[in-house]
């Protein structure tokens, strides 16, 4: 009888074609915890700030402001299943908590918080002083 | 140098070059995966923050499953992106998991940017108990 041995491996990942990034948590202004990466948009009204957080715990997200301030935080625990057999690990727990300067003193009531698709976007409105005026010019 | 496909030159000191219309690289990325295996099934489990009901596709061909799913970039009315510390694509990836998998009953589900797929294994591969007699 012909038998045809395998090399033992339960799994193989097929890669596709075209170039491939892997996403991971990268480095920056961090005040504990793991890194989270964010991107910034700026307007004349505001500005937000959005990371990809997926799978953290809404309840455990903090958002604090004190004066020009900003505080994110966040956590998240990965289930595992302690009766059932491991064959990939990749994703872990994590937390973080960023610190952001914002160049303004933002009102009491100006921030905003959204986690959607496990996208966190934290917006936070400036004040009026701050929004470009419309001067008249007189002639 | 041309490119008669985009209509124009592609010489970088062109004033007249569109930008718009120059074919840009948009990478692909392949998402986090953790995989567990219980008797029954097969469970992957995957990071794919930007995807929404309706963007990800799951397929099982034989013994390989391929998720496939589109994150969209977020817009803001009035608002530019100033900094990036991160980029947004499309997510690609395929696992060979083992022989035997049923595919009627494939669930996989979105929450939270992450995907759950569970992939259970026919009937005839999972242990089946024997009831031992005593004679």
């Amino acid at each position: 009888m012909l038998m045809r041995t395998r090399p033992w491996n339960p799994l193989a990942e097929l890669e596709s074609f075209g170039r491939e990034i892997e996403r991971a948590f990268g480095a920056t202004e961090r005040t504990g915890g793991s890194a989270s990466r964010w991107n910034v948009y700026d307007g004349d009204d505001a500005v937000t700030l959005t990371a990809e957080l997926p799978g953290f715990d809404p309840e455990k997200f903090e958002v604090e402001l004190t004066g020009d301030r900003l505080t994110v935080a966040g956590g998240r625990e990965v289930a595992r299943d302690a009766a059932a057999r491991e064959v990939l690990r990749e994703r872990g727990d994590a937390s973080f908590r960023e610190a952001f300067t914002l160049g303004f003193a933002p009102e009491a009531d100006a921030v905003d918080a959204e986690y959607r698709h496990g996208v966190l976007a934290v917006t936070v409105a400036k004040p009026a002083a701050e929004q470009p005026q419309k001067i008249t010019v007189r002639v | 140098m041309s490119d008669t496909a985009n209509g124009g030159t592609l010489c970088r000191d062109d004033a007249n070059a569109n930008e718009a219309t120059r074919p840009e690289s948009i990478p692909t990325f392949r998402p986090r995966a953790d995989i567990v295996e219980t008797d029954a099934a097969y469970h992957v489990t995957l990071d794919v923050p930007g995807a929404g009901e309706g963007d990800v596709d799951v397929t099982l061909d034989g013994d390989v499953l391929t998720v496939e799913a589109r994150a969209s970039e977020p817009t803001f009315e009035g608002r530019v992106l100033r900094r990036r510390r991160y980029r947004v694509g499309p997510y690609r990836r395929s696992f060979r998991l083992g022989e035997g998998l049923s595919r009627e009953s494939i669930d996989a589900a979105l929450a939270h940017g992450v995907l759950d797929v569970t992939v259970p294994k026919a009937p005839e591969r999972q242990p089946q108990r024997i009831s031992v007699r005593t004679v």
